[in-house]
């Protein structure tokens, strides 16, 4: 009889897992000993990064934008209908077809989206660039400002850490090429008592953005946004005006894992080294979609990935899963349009930002263009 | 307060061992604004030195604290969301 692999969710998490445990697993899966499926309810697979490139006119939609079947692994079977239900008693995934799926193995690959409806006033009064649509409003709005205040705000817990600061020091840039740096009044918010959560990054921010003309508060988590006034207020009592929120919103999983009780707000809570479910022995969880106190990035999937399919592998050869993960997640970091940082960490090694250089800009472009070699396993 | 870990059910935050990202302050604010009114969090820490920040933020933003105990190696710290946020 043969062994099932679920993966629910077409993402980064998602499809590594299924390409690279699709290679390891070969020769089961060509002796039909063991079926890999994705669960996505969508068939594009984008790359969020992207997004940041976008709004500065750098990237169009297209460029960041592949179809996920193409992709997979031809040995992969993509169901594209969303999972609605997941029962982890019965081992079942429920998709919206009415088809209900049987599982061995379950991975929770489901992600995270901006929630701006959490914070009242901010769909209205706000902007923010980790969606589309969102992104390309934001794109018109900055286009055609001519100078005033500028506030971004921090929702906890959000995806890509770094892009707050990398968004502040590219406007920086760029308002200075528009000649209108000298009428822009930017701030910069965070929700803890220093600029970002970790810690070493938080004091190249308090090097650097002063250099930038970049004001700062801290302990400014965002209560809610007057949009008729133009206000943005904090839960500590602070009031800022804005002629421009540029907000992250704080960030929901997604709903069939707060509709089938697997965790608050989408989030699933996970054991940090072995990434199993907690109390479970058979749904592993990766990305965003995990409670661990890491970044929720494109990289921390990546590396939680290769742990993830070891173990599975391991698991259905063996019976052991001897794999652990170490917390390790890179980022680059833009340090404005023509250079850039980049971190490296893991639960016990804190980051270490080295110098700006054009090289890592450069490398982090370069990346841009061959990421989809990652979701393919390749890279 | 002596029989009150006993009483509550709270909603465990244990970031104990992990020294690279969100302070505990940040995380205990993750918790805080996605529970329901009338929880309970209970947040496990390693780092002394951000008990007082996370108890400021409480107090900051009208929360209680219910109770701080020092175990070995490390702090439970117990908090009510009474209001929403």
């Amino acid at each position: 009889m043969s062994k099932r692999v679920v993966i629910v969710g077409g993402g980064v998490g998602g499809t590594i897992i299924a390409n690279l445990l699709a290679k390891k697993m070969r020769p089961e899966l060509k002796k039909g000993e063991l079926v890999i499926d994705v669960v996505s309810d969508k068939p594009e697979h984008f790359y969020q990064p992207g997004l940041l490139y976008m709004l500065f006119g750098l990237k169009h939609h297209d460029e960041l934008v592949r179809n996920e079947k193409d992709l997979l692994d031809p040995m992969v079977e993509l169901h594209l209908h969303p999972a609605v239900k997941i029962d982890k008693d019965k081992n079942e995934v429920h998709l919206k077809n009415g088809v209900v799926m049987k599982y061995d193995i379950l991975v929770l690959a489901t992600g995270s989206r901006p929630a701006p409806e959490m914070i009242p006033g901010l769909k209205e009064g706000g902007n923010w660039f980790y969606e589309v649509d969102a992104c390309l409003k934001l794109r018109h709005e900055l286009v055609n400002f001519k100078g005033g205040k500028i506030v971004l705000t921090v929702g906890l817990p959000h995806k890509c850490p770094v892009a707050p600061f990398e968004v502040s020091y590219m406007l920086d840039d760029w308002f200075k090429q528009r000649g209108i740096r000298d009428k822009v009044d930017y701030t910069y918010t965070y929700p803890i008592g220093r600029l970002h959560g970790l810690e070493p990054l938080a004091n190249f921010g308090a090097k650097t953005f002063p250099k930038h003309g970049i004001n700062t508060e801290t302990l400014f988590n965002m209560k809610e946004v007057d949009p008729n006034k133009k206000t943005v207020t904090s839960l500590e009592g602070v009031t800022l005006k804005y002629d421009i929120l540029i907000a992250v919103p704080p960030h929901k999983g997604a709903q069939v894992i707060e509709d089938s009780g697997l965790g608050q707000n989408g989030f699933v809570p996970t054991d940090k080294f072995t990434l199993k479910m907690e109390g479970s022995t058979n749904i592993y969880v990766v990305g965003d979609t995990t409670n661990l106190p890491i970044s929720k990035a494109g990289s921390t999937a990546h590396f939680e990935s290769d742990v993830i399919v070891e173990n599975i592998a391991s698991e259905l050869r063996d019976g052991l899963t001897p794999f652990r993960y170490d917390g390790k997640v890179f980022c680059f970091i833009e340090t404005g349009m023509t250079k850039a940082t980049y971190i490296m960490f893991d639960y016990n090694t804190p980051p270490n930002p080295v110098t700006p250089s054009a090289l890592i800009h450069w490398f982090k472009l370069t990346y841009n263009k061959v990421y989809w070699l990652t979701p393919m396993g390749i890279l | 307060m002596g029989n009150f870990t006993k009483d509550v059910k709270s909603v465990v935050v244990d970031i104990r061992g992990v020294s690279c990202c969100m302070p505990p302050v940040g995380e205990f604010i993750i918790e805080m604004r996605q529970q329901p009114k009338d929880a309970v969090i209970e947040l496990l820490t390693d780092k002394k030195e951000d008990v007082d920040e996370v108890l400021d933020w409480i107090k900051r933003v009208h929360q209680e604290t219910l109770s701080v105990i020092e175990e070995t190696g490390y702090w439970r710290i117990f908090a009510k969301k009474v209001s929403n946020m």
